[in-house]
């Protein structure tokens, strides 16, 4: 569809179109059938002209010549088509002429003058003359008008002559809506020429060396995204070597030593706190009762199996009866294991040389409920039957008489947990350091809390009164009460051991530490040299 | 929001259990029994309820499409039959024992062995990980003692058994002793923020 | 042995060669034994909670105790049931009263002993050592007792100040009492390292004593099977 370029907003309307649909300006130079009414106030534009002798010679000339047209003087000399009458009926005397001709084509904006390419009207050479003389010269308004929007299907030559016709001061208004009128100051081009903005370009201007680093810091962001490959580890490391050969040393020497040395090294001789223990068991009386709490994980059974073996094969020498409780869920378990599998020579009844009270929920608060109620906290063995006196039943031997914890004549605890140590002893440690108090207190404990029970058992008064440590302090009571069967199957093998890690430790520490320091020197030296 | 009421249940029963071990009033000294009864009781019961959240844990994951469905079966398995036998016939019964014998005792031995392995590994990387003098304290002491725990093959090396004997009687126990008293007044001090009110670890958000 | 034990001693061997296959590399089949251990572990401890607490102390006086006892046997009973909530994460918050309860019993039985156990016995331990009278009675070398006291003191107090954590002083000097402690503290290291030296020593001895029982088991076992076929 053909279209034709508002002067004045520069839109697009339809060909046939008189008015701007936007802005409403006449979109075609007016046409009338009449000659500008030759007036003094009647010249079009506002001001209008002097005529007759005031008007110059070359006016005159031109009125007079062209006064046939049915262009205005004003559309002759800018070769436009003036808008309708409407636009200057305001306007007094206004000469234009309604005219409701369009013209098919363009129309070529208003402040740029110029005719329409198939006006067949030639541009005066005198006109020419002097607008190349008074205005922008032929050359650069041809230019201007080459960078104009289109104004529809016209000769672009002949729209260049027609644009080298300048509207000059006083002239007629013919388009636009001061169209009619005089004396209207011309736009300066580069404000009202309708032209497309200029483009600029949008990208950056970036130096080589700038777009270097971009290019760096772009492979350096993408670089995080992705994931980096691990190096690949070998299935066998250094480290996987260090510990298999520690395993297989350990491993040779102490199953060497079970096989091949079993009992040929003499237990320890002596152990100050096995010996106090071995004390302080010949003092108890026939028949005496003892509490053993069992308070150690079965992963350790075989350490505290060996450490207390001697210790209760003297009390059952001694007809002591055995009141055993626990703090751990599986203490009531052990105790019963150590009596019927460990003490098996013994020959123990339950019931009789011995009571399972079971396990003693609470921890501190537990123990501090048994201390003050024996009968009251724990009511029941393990099996469910009733251990203390009742009106109708005696109590069984091992609780008979025993109404509070001071009762018994000793307390033995097996333990492995510092912590459950430190239980038993701060609870009970009020009723053993009182000077009234008979009962001792005797731990049987794994060699890992040694240092940290030790402190009880050096105090002044001591919280702890005997003292039996490990596979060592087991063997020690052994060798000085007899029973040796037991930790002495341990003793050839423990000592292997401990020495092997010794060396292990001293020499393979040494060697882990001062081979790679010397290499590196090594590397170092060289690199220097 | 905190509730007032559980912040002074647990320093009303708590004020009463402490008071108890410095003033013997018959009343104090009654009621203290059944409270230290009734924790008793519940602390058992809490051991309960986290052994049925271990086996529900479990047997939802037995619904779910992980690759380690068969661990959780072996523990179920272990869980269900053990509770079943020994929760029948009683704990310290022969068929209980068995299970203890020959399960238990073997499996946690065995992983208690393995920490001798580990041990020496660590004490031989020790030293290149952090030689200092510290350090060389450490594996001294570790080394005497060891030494002189075990036989060292009937070898009597003058003065390292008495040496053994002073390190566990005088800087061990000097080191130890401070631990403990350390030990008992964070105690102390943790107890009292609760009994206080000022830490309520129960379970409020 | 019977066929009972034989059966047992043969799956205690299998069990523990697959612990000890660790050794080589973790696996699946160690586990598996872990995760058997663990159940087992656990049906243990629920079973002797059930028999030793909830029967015999919780139950028992409901249908055998007196009026007053079943009275009061309703409170834990009531307790224990709120704190089964706990499974739930939508109903655990209506166990934190049984909780409660717990926390200030426990913390004030653990106050009592560590005042009453630890804190004034030891004291008075690390002061003793300084006691004459005292001493003449344990050993007849009063100066290597009081040598032996002093060196106890400094070791404990050290290991006190190197264990002490203050907050940090706004001023950037440090004020003499803080130097002290810290020169203090230095020493505390050293009692603090033969300390946990004596520690590891320990920890290796039980350990490698359960080493030598596992490989007692084993021997044992193997030379039982050689007296079957030989």
């Amino acid at each position: 569809m053909d279209e034709i370029i508002c002067p004045l907003c520069g839109k697009s309307n339809p060909i046939d179109n008189k008015y701007c649909d936007y802005c409403l300006a006449y979109l075609k130079p007016r046409e009338t059938s009449e000659p500008v009414p030759d007036s003094d106030t009647n010249r079009g534009g506002l001001g209008g002209h002097s005529t007759g002798e005031q008007a110059p010679s070359w006016l005159k000339e031109i009125w007079g010549s062209n006064s046939s047209d049915e262009e205005t003087p004003a559309e002759r000399d800018l070769g436009l088509e003036l808008p309708p009458a409407d636009t200057s009926d305001w306007m007094p005397g206004s000469s234009a002429k309604e005219s409701e001709t369009q013209q098919a084509g363009s129309t070529v904006s208003p402040f740029l003058g110029g005719k329409e390419s198939d006006d067949s009207d030639e541009i005066p050479a005198w006109l020419n003359d002097a607008l190349i003389e008074e205005g922008v010269p032929e050359g650069q308004e041809a230019e201007d008008l080459e960078s104009q929007p289109q104004y529809g299907e016209q000769d672009k030559a002949s729209q260049t002559e027609k644009n080298a016709v300048r509207q000059g001061p006083g002239s007629l208004e013919s388009a636009g809506p001061l169209a009619g009128l005089t004396g209207v100051l011309s736009a300066e081009p580069g404000i009202a020429r309708i032209r497309k903005p200029k483009a600029y370009s949008t990208k950056i201007r970036i130096s080589d060396s700038q777009l270097e680093h971009v290019k760096l810091l772009q492979s350096i962001l993408e670089e995080e995204g992705q994931p980096k490959p691990l190096p690949e580890k070998s299935p066998i490391s250094q480290q996987h070597v260090l510990r298999w050969s520690i395993a297989l040393v350990l491993l040779i020497s102490v199953f060497w030593s079970l096989i091949f040395s079993k009992g040929q090294i003499p237990l320890p001789i002596y152990d100050e706190g096995s010996a106090e223990v071995n004390r302080l068991i010949n003092q108890l009386p026939e028949n005496s009762r003892v509490l053993v709490g069992f308070d150690f994980e079965p992963g350790l059974a075989s350490e505290l199996d060996a450490a207390a073996y001697s210790v209760f094969d003297h009390l059952v020498s001694q007809g002591t009866l055995f009141t055993t409780i626990s703090t751990t869920p599986t203490g009531p378990i052990l105790a019963e294991r150590f009596f019927q599998y460990i003490l098996p020579n013994e020959k123990l009844i339950d019931g009789q040389d011995y009571v399972n009270l079971g396990y003693l929920p609470g921890g501190a608060a537990g123990l501090l409920n048994f201390i003050e109620n024996p009968p009251g906290m724990m009511p029941y063995s393990i099996e469910g039957s009733s251990v203390w006196a009742t009106e109708t039943s005696e109590a069984l031997p091992p609780v008979n008489g025993i109404n509070e914890i001071t009762d018994f004549e000793m307390i033995i605890l097996l333990v492995d947990d510092p912590d459950i140590a430190r239980i038993w002893v701060e609870q009970l440690s009020p009723y053993i350091t009182d000077s009234q108090t008979l009962t001792s207190l005797v731990l049987v404990t794994s060699a890992q809390l040694e240092p940290i029970v030790r402190p009880y058992f050096e105090s002044i008064p001591q919280s702890v009164n005997g003292l039996v440590v490990g596979l060592r302090g087991g063997s020690a009571y052994a060798r000085l009460v007899g029973g040796e069967q037991l930790p002495g199957q341990f003793w050839d093998a423990f000592g292997v051991g401990t020495f092997v890690a010794a060396l292990l430790i001293l020499v393979g520490g040494l060697a882990y530490y001062v081979v790679p320091e010397l290499s590196r020197t090594v590397r170092g030296q060289e690199k220097v040299e | 929001m905190k509730n007032p009421i559980y912040a002074a249940v647990a320093i009303g029963v708590g004020l009463v259990v402490l008071v108890g071990y410095f003033l013997q009033i018959d009343l104090l000294v009654n009621l203290r029994i059944i409270l230290l009864n009734w924790a008793t009781i519940l602390i058992a019961v809490a051991l309960l309820v986290g052994v049925v959240n271990l086996f529900t844990v479990h047997w939802r994951k037995l619904s779910t499409d992980q690759p380690d469905k068969i661990n959780s079966i072996a523990l179920l398995v272990g869980l269900t039959i053990t509770l079943a036998v020994s929760g029948w016939f009683g704990p310290t019964t022969p068929i209980s024992l068995w299970i203890f014998n020959y399960i238990q005792i073997p499996v946690e031995a065995s992983l208690m062995a393995l920490l001798s392995v580990v041990l020496i590994y660590a004490g031989v990387r020790l030293l290149r990980r952090k030689p200092n003098l510290l350090t060389i304290t450490f594996i001294a002491t570790a080394v005497v003692i060891l030494l002189m725990s075990g036989h060292l093959f009937g070898i009597d090396i003058p003065g390292l058994a008495a040496l053994r004997i002073w390190i566990g009687k005088v800087p061990a126990v000097a080191g130890a002793r401070g631990i403990l008293l350390g030990v008992s007044l964070g105690i102390i001090a943790a107890g009292l923020r609760i009994l206080m009110g000022a830490d309520r670890p129960y379970g409020e958000n | 042995m019977g066929w009972a034990d034989w059966i047992g001693t043969l799956l205690g061997f299998v069990l523990t060669l697959l612990v000890f296959s660790y050794l080589v590399a973790d696996n699946q089949l160690f586990r598996i034994t872990l995760h058997l251990f663990i159940g087992v572990s656990a049906g243990f401890a629920a079973s002797v909670v059930i028999h030793n607490v909830i029967l015999a102390r919780m139950l028992e006086p409901i249908y055998a105790g007196e009026r007053s006892e079943q009275i009061l046997a309703l409170v834990p009973i009531i307790l224990a049931g709120l704190m089964f909530t706990k499974i739930s994460p939508r109903y655990a918050f209506i166990g934190n009263l049984p909780m409660a309860y717990i926390v200030g019993v426990s913390a004030a039985a653990a106050i009592g002993g560590a005042v009453l156990g630890t804190l004034i016995p030891q004291t008075l331990a690390s002061m003793n050592m300084f006691d004459v009278q005292a001493s003449q009675a344990f050993d007849a070398d009063l100066g290597l007792r009081l040598i032996n006291g002093i060196i106890i003191l400094v070791g404990t107090l050290s290991t006190l100040a190197y264990f002490q954590f203050s907050s940090v002083s706004k001023s950037s000097e440090k004020s003499q009492l803080q130097t002290w402690i810290d020169g203090l503290g230095q020493i505390g290291q050293v009692f603090v390292a033969i300390t946990f030296g004596f520690l590891f020593a320990g920890v290796f001895s039980a350990a490698l004593t359960a080493l030598i029982g596992r490989a007692v088991f084993a021997v044992d076992f193997i030379r039982s099977l050689a007296g079957l076929f030989f």
